[in-house]
């Protein structure tokens, strides 16, 4: 009975724990914001860009929205570029599930009344083969479905799927269209200078398939074409290629060891040889008016880093290479709670909670450690001194929590309980065990004066009974 | 007990009315009704993909959560305001089976109310001709699982109301742990079956803290 009562007693505890938890995250987190870290604030916006020639520029975005500041690669001020285009990195991770694709995208065809072109995953097969399918934007009904074969009024049988097109579970499907923000380089930021020149074949979609193949699907005319199927291929991404005949589109493929470049025909226009450091590496590519390839890679983010490591390579088509080091000022945006992360998780147990769902899982997926070992020694290590101070809140709180129940003369069991429950949870611990129950009122012994609970018929501390209360003739016996 | 039912249902209908309201305004703005655009802080447009790519599954959210949260006050905190609470543990019933037909009742009037525009919704969806997009019925999962995870809600705002506290003290406090309990099983890190034991676990933890408030509780 008194275990049952017990364990009640924990269950509510625990809620009002948690509650008192989410207010502590919302009240500290607000506070760490304001608060000063030991690490020097780093400028905001750092970022770099590079000119139609392939020059690189740091840019840094100022507090006007439109003012932006260029330096050189060694930090000096330069004159605003503003007479210049400017290059789009496309990016090439090792694998295409690294790739950021969202999913279900609406494909315009360009047509009027356009029609919107989606590609679906089919029912009937659970490795991912998919078609187009098309309605109008007008009338609504169905336009048609596009498989491999080109265009049908029905679902394409399954020899015309596009196999292998899922990423992976539950996300984006991979496709790539100029329309796509994450699939177009179009959409990066601008730093200034001459407006991009946009392509015309706004309206072609690029699939690539388990297999190896890449096609394009040319949505106005409806049809649908092999144009790749050489070399297996990591990732792909669309590249813009300026040149003095005007803006195209490329897709550039990824292979082991080089990336080719290639038209909407399947025509290569560029091989280039990734550097050897770059070969296990996801990076950034460009294409200067030369038809030389620029490639940008930056270290792992690390929400506690203030630098972050990039290193550019220009590569020209007969191989020769060129390489250049640069540490960019990032904004380190765990730093607050690595120095006060005992205000928003005021216990050891939430901030322990915090430094393994977070910053372990951090250095795994970001791979600033091999293992999982030595991703928790370094976590751990980082937040140290943030856990001794939650430590020592959970002591405090474990000290009052133990004073009340000896003061109230609690159990054995609940001495030794509660006290562990506070420890683990600190201040939203002791919020949830002083709250939790109904506390009986503290009353003065007439023989000893000793204080205790008023709800016992004896003094806990000296055995007197207590007297019972005067009569005042209303009392009613049953 | 059929008597207790019925007396919860008359008077949860009136929050039922409301949510029903704000559920059809959803789902007519979602469809494209033009009539109701005058209204204040309805989504701006209709989804490209129904149930999928726009802001239905956000507000449908939110009107579950606040459905939830009225409903388990309505229940629990009304009484007490009345001084009901007496006179209904008073009838020849144990007072658990009168809490646990609350909670039932509570329980079976969010899912069945917020079920209403899933179904309404999907049925104009899964109709050909309109909206120029593909549709699956799969695709409501989503707004399934808000559906069923809203009962932590539920069980938060019972709870809250029934514990004596102070409302600017910790009255509120189960309702704020409900939530965490809710984000905290619901953490991506985890496959779907992890995710539903955990909602399972959390539901049962709540409604063990609803039968203690209940059973200590001093009604006078």
């Amino acid at each position: 009975m008194k275990t049952k009562k017990l364990i009640e007693r924990l269950l509510l505890s625990s809620l009002l724990t948690l509650g008192a938890f989410g207010v502590c995250l919302v009240i500290g987190s607000v506070v760490v914001e304001a608060l000063p870290t030991s690490a020097p604030d780093p400028d905001p916006g750092d970022f770099i860009a590079f000119t139609d020639d392939g020059d690189p520029f740091l840019i840094r975005q100022m507090e006007e929205p439109d003012q932006l500041e260029y330096r050189d690669l060694q930090g000096k001020l330069v004159p605003p570029l503003t007479a210049t285009r400017w290059l789009r990195l496309a990016l090439l991770p090792t694998t295409w599930a690294n790739v950021d694709i969202p999913p279900w995208q609406c494909i315009s065809d360009g047509v009027v009344p356009s029609g919107h072109w989606y590609l679906v995953e089919d029912d009937r097969h659970v490795d991912g083969r998919g078609y187009f399918v098309g309605f109008d934007s007008k009338s609504k009904r169905c336009l048609g479905y596009l498989g491999q074969s080109g265009y049908r009024q029905d679902v394409p049988p399954q020899d015309e799927l596009f196999p292998g097109i899922r990423q992976q579970p539950g996300v984006g499907l991979r496709l790539l269209s100029s329309q796509m923000s994450t699939g177009a380089p179009m959409y990066l930021q601008s730093p200034g200078g001459i407006g991009l020149e946009i392509p015309g074949d706004h309206n072609k979609i690029y699939v690539p398939s388990e297999d190896g193949k890449l096609f394009v699907v040319d949505l106005p005319a409806r049809s649908v074409a092999l144009i790749y199927d050489a070399l297996p291929f990591r990732s792909a991404s669309l590249l813009l290629e300026t040149t003095s005949r005007g803006a195209f589109w490329r897709v550039a493929l990824r292979t082991d060891e080089s990336i080719q470049v290639i038209d909407a025909e399947g025509k290569v226009q560029h091989v280039f040889s990734i550097p050897d450091s770059l070969r296990d590496e996801s990076f950034g590519i460009a294409l200067t008016k030369e038809g030389d390839a620029i490639f940008q890679w930056a270290s792992p983010s690390d929400s506690l880093a203030t630098t972050t490591s990039v290193r550019l390579f220009r590569v020209s088509t007969d191989g020769r290479t060129s390489e250049t080091d640069v540490n960019l000022a990032s904004v380190a945006t765990s730093r607050g709670v690595l120095a006060h992360g005992y205000l928003p998780y005021p216990a050891p147990a939430f901030l322990a909670g915090y430094v393994g769902r977070q910053r372990i899982q951090e250095l795994l997926r970001q791979r600033l450690e091999p293992s999982y070992r030595a991703a928790v020694t370094r976590a751990f290590h980082e937040f140290g001194v943030t856990l001794a101070k939650a430590g020592v809140i959970g002591l405090i709180c474990c000290f009052a929590c133990y004073r009340r129940l000896v003061r109230y003369q609690a159990s054995r069991a609940e001495r030794l309980v509660w006290p562990i429950f506070v420890l683990a949870f600190g201040l939203p611990g002791w919020i949830g065990f002083r709250f939790g129950r109904s506390w009986p009122v503290l009353e003065s012994c007439p023989a000893c004066a000793k204080q205790t609970p008023g709800s016992r018929a004896d003094c806990v501390n000296c055995g007197a009974e207590f007297q019972a209360p005067a009569a005042l003739g209303t009392e009613v016996f049953a | 007990m059929k008597a207790l039912a019925l007396k919860e249902l008359r008077e949860l209908r009136g929050i039922m009315a409301l949510a029903l309201v704000a559920y059809l305004i959803l789902v007519a703005r979602m469809i494209g009704v033009k009539a109701i655009d005058f209204l204040p802080g309805m989504p701006q447009e209709m989804e490209t993909l129904p149930f999928v790519s726009g802001e239905f599954l956000s507000y449908f959210t939110i009107l579950v959560a606040l459905f939830g949260m009225a409903l388990g006050f309505r229940q629990s905190a009304w009484e007490a305001s009345r001084g009901t609470y007496l006179f209904l543990l008073h009838r020849p019933v144990s007072r658990q089976a009168v809490f646990a037909l609350k909670l039932a009742v509570g329980v079976l009037v969010l899912w069945a109310c917020s079920a209403i525009p899933i179904l309404l919704y999907g049925w104009w969806a899964a109709t050909p001709g309109q909206h120029p997009s593909p549709f699956r019925w799969a695709w409501t999962m989503g707004a399934w699982w808000v559906v069923g995870v809203s009962v932590l809600v539920y069980l938060g705002a019972f709870l809250s109301g029934l514990r004596p506290a102070r409302w600017f003290g910790t009255r509120l406090l189960p309702l704020v742990g409900t939530v965490v309990l809710m984000v905290l099983s619901q953490t991506s890190l985890w496959n779907i079956w992890v995710q539903i034991t955990a909602t399972l676990l959390s539901a049962a933890v709540v409604v063990c803290a609803i039968r203690y408030v209940a059973s200590v509780r001093d009604y006078a």
